[in-house]
């Protein structure tokens, strides 16, 4: 047995299972440009020296576009009150029983919440840190039938037209529904329904989830499908908060039929003035938002 | 929608990488949809990179994106545990064909590496060695250990270090 005789077997491993479809180049290119866009934008904030907390939830930079230029305006945000006190030790706990409080008006018996509080890579922090943290969240429920509520400073996220974000998002399948409303704060407030699968196939062997485009769902196993109703606020520039139900089902009327949380309830926790963190601080590059691992390392 | 120079050329590679790349990672995970989404974030992270990484070192680079994310994904995952689980897709099987698959998924994940990169990409231990940030060394042992695993599961294959 050579080289090439182990070679040659592995390759012939391979082609006795191997798809016939290429991967679709549409995923990494849209994923890869969004990614640079919020690297562009983290760029542009930290140039700009937008780091002032009260500034930054001062402005919605991400408008319902009801004149057409996608912008609200400013609006004196509720928001920036519960900053003035803002305790980082507390906040978590805060952000599971407002949750919580809202959550358990329809689900009988919600189970223990998982709160995470993130660095700028997402990864969680010990409590000395919490006040560097660029987002946390609650999450409550399984696999099988989940609800969870997240802040994160994400400019990306906040900046441009909700409508063409919508628009955007229909045309090309990713969602399935999707609205823009201004609530009574003066905060876009954007609900969609949206469908994913698990990634990879084996059970119990979840990296996350992957947006199924609505023109590909009956080429996933029903018994892979999964639907989120997600309910996503734009609080100030950089600070998006989402509530979120997301439910293991095999089509949209299904899910439709087990989702138990009013969207108006979802839309009263996304907007909830006291769920803010403020933004991170920068890191030693000076180019993005702090994170714990020194291996990471941003570009301007 | 007009693309830029950037989407231009990285659509080209991927074109043209796309397959090799989700062969390599189906060897470390063993499951064609994972391998294709683990693929799928290394080449977006790929796209990000692409003013940074010059043309000659991009499949190098993409490899090596890949091979981590796979290997991540196995770290996040563990136990790993070899089952003897059917697979993602009915196979017809040659029965006199040695089983390659099940003798794979008895090796770590990441001598599973070493062998996609070896022996599928057909790499120089040099360029493995880079591709996993490891020691020539450790290639070269690894390969061994690998090799003498698959020998036991494999016993009609006369695999020897030296014809290798």
């Amino acid at each position: 047995m050579t080289h090439d005789d182990l070679a040659t077997l592995l390759r012939d491993d391979l082609s006795r299972t191997e798809p016939l479809g290429l991967p679709d180049v549409a995923v990494p290119l849209a994923a890869g440009r969004a990614r640079v866009r919020r690297r562009r934008a983290v760029s542009a904030t930290l140039a700009a020296g937008a780091l002032a907390v009260a500034g930054a939830l001062a402005a919605p930079l991400l408008g319902a576009d009801h004149d057409g230029d996608g912008s609200t305006g400013r609006v004196i945000d509720p928001a920036e009150r519960s900053l003035a006190s803002y305790d980082p030790q507390q906040m978590p706990l805060t952000l599971e029983q407002r949750a919580r409080a809202v959550l358990e008006r329809s689900v009988a018996s919600l189970g223990p919440g998982d709160v995470h509080v993130g660095d700028g890579q997402g990864d969680r922090l010990a409590p000395k840190d919490y006040d560097k943290a660029s987002g946390m969240s609650v999450s409550f429920g399984s696999d099988e039938h989940e609800w969870s509520v997240s802040l994160d400073h994400a400019k990306s996220e906040a900046e441009g037209s909700a409508r063409e974000y919508c628009a955007t998002g229909l045309a090309d399948g990713s969602y399935l529904e999707c609205t823009v409303d201004t609530d009574a704060h003066g905060y876009v407030v954007i609900s969609k329904l949206w469908a994913m699968r698990p990634m990879g196939t084996r059970p119990n062997d979840r990296l996350g989830f992957m947006v199924v485009p609505a023109d590909r769902l009956d080429r996933v196993r029903p018994d892979r499908l999964y639907f989120e109703r997600s309910v996503k606020v734009v609080k100030s520039a950089s600070l998006v908060t989402y509530a979120q139900e997301r439910v293991h089902a095999p089509t949209g009327e299904a899910a439709e039929a087990a989702f138990v949380v009013p969207v108006a309830d979802l839309v009263e926790l996304g907007a909830d003035p006291a769920l803010v963190i403020p933004e991170p601080p920068v890191d030693d590059s000076g180019c993005g938002p702090w994170t714990q691992d020194p291996g990471v390392s941003y570009s301007c | 929608m007009r693309q830029s120079r950037r989407e231009r050329e990285f659509t080209d590679f991927y074109a043209g990488s796309v397959v090799t790349l989700r062969r390599t990672a189906y060897v470390v995970v063993r499951d064609w949809d994972l391998a294709e989404d683990l693929v799928q974030q290394a080449l977006t992270k790929l796209y990000v990179a692409w003013p940074r990484v010059q043309m000659p070192t991009r499949m190098a680079y993409a490899r090596r994106t890949v091979v981590n994310e796979c290997l991540s994904h196995v770290r996040r995952h563990r136990p790993e545990t070899p089952t003897a689980e059917l697979p993602d897709r009915p196979l017809e099987r040659d029965e006199a064909a040695p089983d390659l698959t099940a003798a794979l998924l008895v090796l770590p994940a990441r001598q599973r590496a070493i062998v996609a990169l070896r022996f599928l990409d057909d790499l120089p231990v040099t360029e493995v060695a880079a591709a996993l940030g490891v020691a020539e060394g450790t290639v070269k042992s690894q390969t061994s250990r690998a090799l003498e695993t698959l020998r036991r599961h494999l016993p009609e294959l006369a695999l020897t270090a030296g014809d290798l």
